[in-house]
């Protein structure tokens, strides 16, 4: 799910035990202890950080309402990476385009800014497209530190993760721009995750 | 009818299945059975068709089963529980069964049970046997397989016919005795238990129906007996037997056992230790009082408090804990020297309360004995012997030993070699080892932990500290015994990477790493946190939170108050439809979303995407995107599905 090329595209057997380290971008999972409140969807992995998206464990919607699911950042370096989960399901991403995008600084319409209320924020960034000129999508998860370890004044940087196919080979979903770059506002994203169950 | 049983689920009970009913569904099935003989032209005698009634030796059989469901359980739970015990196992399947249905004899604190020897189990699980049905038989079917084979037959029916001779023969019990029964009629993974295991398993089941007793520990071996845990019935503590110290000869709690101001009263039973106390006397008034009993059943801690209160051992509140530690009169006891990894040591156990004010320990001038010295005043007011080596031992260690360690004024660094001054130059003591090192860098070079408790801190090696309930600090070189010692020793400081985004697992640092190792990177606030694992609420009032300064400015963004009035995190969140489907069916979609590259829909298919790059503004998206179809989007990635309205 989610790999720019077919060919790297690991689609992980459901009911599958593996380590947390080893679950792949576009899955939903939860740890095998019993103790644990929450599921869990995997987005990927940036500044030694890995994102993810957190719904409590109890959720039962069928699917029928709208929930409101957190992110969850949890260093690379953390033991929990070497902790066994269980895949229970997968997550698509819906995005729907306005009909008229608007530009603006990407400080403007990150989560938490003044000016912006959303937090599912769907930009394309200048001069990025593909072959046949058409734009890239990115969805614009929030602020970072410029650095983990830092003693700079303020974050100046936001990691989004890129929605379409790259002609790079770059695999990594996330990337980071510092937040005074224009962008256009293309849309906004809603998920929708699968959790199969016996 | 004594078979007419109710169906039983999770969803409530059902039905009643009568004989009647039972035997329509049966002539059903052999019905369709001759239908199906027919349509495959076979004939009928090949086929084994169902018995339309049942001999009511198989109904009495069944009957039996389920009257003996509940003492036969009783005996198998005592079985299983000893079992456990004997092995130390307390969790994990335990492969015991029955052969036959066993129950406790009257007299059984005797140690004699009763075996139903003409009756088999068939089935190992016990549960499902108070329901027993001669129709549909589980725990029953080899007794009435046998019954049925035994009547067909003109020379082995004459056991069971007239049907009152059947009835005698199915409700023939042996009265035996326990080790007898072991023997006989227990298999472990299908196998006899050896001879060893039968004696040892009888005794501690017998054990359960001894008398209790109440004893005093004032020696050794008695010390150790109280402590000693191998029982799921036995009180644990971080003092027991089940944690590996690393002295030679004895075990930490030696101490009580050597000071003349400590006793133990416990409460055993054949060996298992049910209930215990540490009492300290009073030299103000003689007696003696108790502050902590460490218990599994209240009703061992009430026969303990029972039986201490009729020889005059009562309970000390605070008011009556400071008089026994003040009212001390100096004394110094010896106890024999023993050895932490080679290194001399005094065994020192965790105190809830010390049995006086002040404690100073040293080594004799023999060496071969330590030398503590209790008194209510300070060590240098008190009379003690001699003045030169005494030391303050840590009282609220579970390192289980004191290790003296080196004297000198002039000693080294364990890690990098600099010569320290104990007198003038900071320096970090490692309690395992006695020795030093230059500060908390040396420390982390040679592989040491702070050990956080709830009420204590020192350093250890990291391969000494248990890894279960521990949590270690991110980036800073300190473990909390448990998240429970974070928190109340007040040293904990939950961390968040990104003050936007919850984690996935407890993150922690501490009060000394926020002031000592990093300071520069972390801001503080106290918030109303909820356990990012199991989702429950902290507590109800604020926990220091620390976010990297890099936020410091911007936090504001990401608080919250509750309807309390308490500040709380808010994360960023994304609407999202959670949906529970069949695992098969999730599969299946994952299958095809690995085949099928793309998906990509688009709603309002009819608007022209010339007329819009005509559009002034969608000409300036134009120019800033760079591209001529500014209002396309490049091809999705799997799973990302593209509406436009």
């Amino acid at each position: 799910m989610f790999n720019n090329t077919d060919n790297t595209i690991l689609i992980q057997k459901l009911g599958s035990s593996i380590q947390r380290c080893d679950v792949t971008t576009g899955h939903v999972f939860k740890y095998d202890l019993s103790s644990e409140g929450y599921i869990y969807a995997h987005i990927g992995t940036s500044r030694g950080l890995v994102f993810s998206l957190k719904l409590p464990r109890d959720t039962n919607t069928m699917g029928a309402d709208i929930i409101p699911v957190t992110f969850a950042s949890t260093p690379t370096s953390s033991s929990r990476q070497q902790s066994m989960v269980t895949i229970v399901g997968y997550y698509t991403l819906h995005v729907q385009l306005h009909q008229e995008a608007s530009l603006c600084p990407l400080s403007d319409i990150e989560p938490g800014s003044s000016t912006s209320n959303k937090s599912n924020r769907v930009v394309s960034l200048r001069n990025d497209y593909d072959k046949d000129g058409r734009p890239h999508l990115y969805f614009v998860l929030g602020k970072v530190p410029e650095r983990q370890v830092s003693n700079t004044d303020n974050t100046r940087s936001c990691v989004l993760a890129r929605l379409t196919r790259h002609q790079s080979r770059d695999n990594n979903l996330l990337h980071v721009l510092p937040d005074s770059t224009m962008v256009a506002d293309r849309g906004f994203v809603t998920v929708n995750m699968y959790e199969g169950r016996e | 009818m004594p078979y007419q049983l109710r169906l039983h689920s999770r969803r409530g009970t059902s039905g009643i299945t009568t004989p009647s009913a039972l035997r329509m569904s049966r002539r059903r099935i052999n019905e369709q059975l001759e239908a199906e003989a027919v349509t495959l032209n076979i004939p009928m005698r090949h086929l084994a068709s169902l018995d339309l009634d049942l001999h009511p030796l198989i109904i009495s059989a069944a009957r039996k089963y389920r009257i003996l469901h509940t003492p036969v359980t009783q005996f198998y739970d005592e079985m299983m529980e000893a079992y456990r015990n004997l092995i130390g196992q307390r969790w994990g399947a335990v492969r015991l069964s029955l052969t036959n249905p066993v129950i406790w004899a009257k007299d059984r604190g005797e140690g004699m049970c009763v075996v139903f020897s003409n009756l088999s189990m068939s089935h190992h699980q016990l549960g499902s046997m108070y329901q027993e049905n001669p129709w549909y038989p589980t725990h029953s079917n080899g007794v009435a397989s046998s019954i049925k084979e035994s009547l067909e037959c003109p020379t082995r029916s004459a056991a069971w016919t007239p049907t009152s001779r059947g009835l005698r023969k199915l409700n023939i019990r042996r009265r035996i005795s326990l080790t007898r029964t072991l023997a006989r009629h227990v298999k472990l993974n299908g196998m006899d238990l050896d001879a060893k295991t039968i004696d040892n398993l009888a005794a501690k089941m017998m054990d359960v129906y001894r008398p209790t007793s109440f004893e005093k520990a004032d020696s050794l071996e008695s010390m150790r007996r109280m402590y000693t845990k191998n029982s799921s019935e036995t009180p644990g503590s971080c003092m027991d037997t089940t944690h590996s110290y690393s002295l030679e000869n004895g075990a930490p709690v030696d101490w009580y056992a050597h000071c003349p101001n400590t006793v133990g009263y416990y409460i055993t039973r054949g060996g298992t230790v049910l209930a215990r106390t540490i009492a300290n006397l009073n030299e103000k008034n003689n007696v003696w009082y108790w502050t902590r009993i460490y218990y599994v059943k209240e009703v061992y801690k009430t026969q303990l408090k029972d039986h201490m209160n009729k020889i005059g051992v009562l309970f000390a509140d605070e008011t009556k804990i400071k008089e026994i530690q003040n009212s001390a009169t100096n004394k110094t006891f010896d106890i024999p020297m023993d050895y932490n990894n080679g290194n001399p040591s005094c065994p020192m156990p965790y105190f809830d309360i010390t049995p006086s004010k002040y404690i100073c320990i040293k080594v004799s001038d023999c060496g071969d004995v330590i030398k503590c010295h209790m008194s209510s005043g300070h060590v240098s007011q008190s009379e003690r012997p001699g003045l030169d080596n005494w030391v303050v031992p840590n009282f609220c260690s579970t390192n289980g030993a004191h290790v003296f360690g080196e004297y000198d004024s002039y000693t080294e660094c364990t890690a990098c070699g600099n010569e320290l001054n104990i007198d003038e130059d900071d320096y970090i003591r490692l309690p395992s080892t006695g020795t030093y090192c230059c500060g908390s860098e040396c420390a982390v070079d040679a592989d040491y932990y702070r050990w956080q408790t709830s009420n204590n801190c020192e350093w250890h090696h990291s391969s000494s500290l248990p890894n279960e309930h521990s949590i270690t600090c991110h980036s800073e070189p300190t473990k909390f015994s448990n998240l429970e010692a974070a928190i109340q020793s007040q040293e904990g400081r939950f961390y968040y990477p990104i003050p936007w985004a919850d984690t996935e697992e407890i993150l922690l640092m501490s009060r000394w790493g926020r002031m000592n190792w990093d300071t520069y990177t972390m801001d503080e606030t106290s918030y109303l946190l909820t356990n990012p694992v199991t989702g429950k609420l902290y507590k109800p009032h604020g926990i220091p939170t620390v976010f990297p300064h890099a936020f410091r400015q911007s936090i504001g963004k990401y608080s919250a108050l509750n309807e309390n009035g308490r500040m709380t995190l808010k994360f960023t969140t994304v609407p999202a439809i959670h949906a529970l489907l069949d695992r098969k069916e999730v599969q299946r979609r994952l299958d095809y979303s690995q085949t099928k590259f793309v998906y990509v829909t688009r709603e309002n298919e009819e608007v022209d995407e010339l007329v819009m790059i005509q559009n002034l503004f969608n000409g300036a998206l134009a120019k800033f995107l760079g591209t001529d179809k500014p209002t396309s989007c490049a091809e999705t990635v799997v799973g990302v599905t593209i509406t436009q309205h």
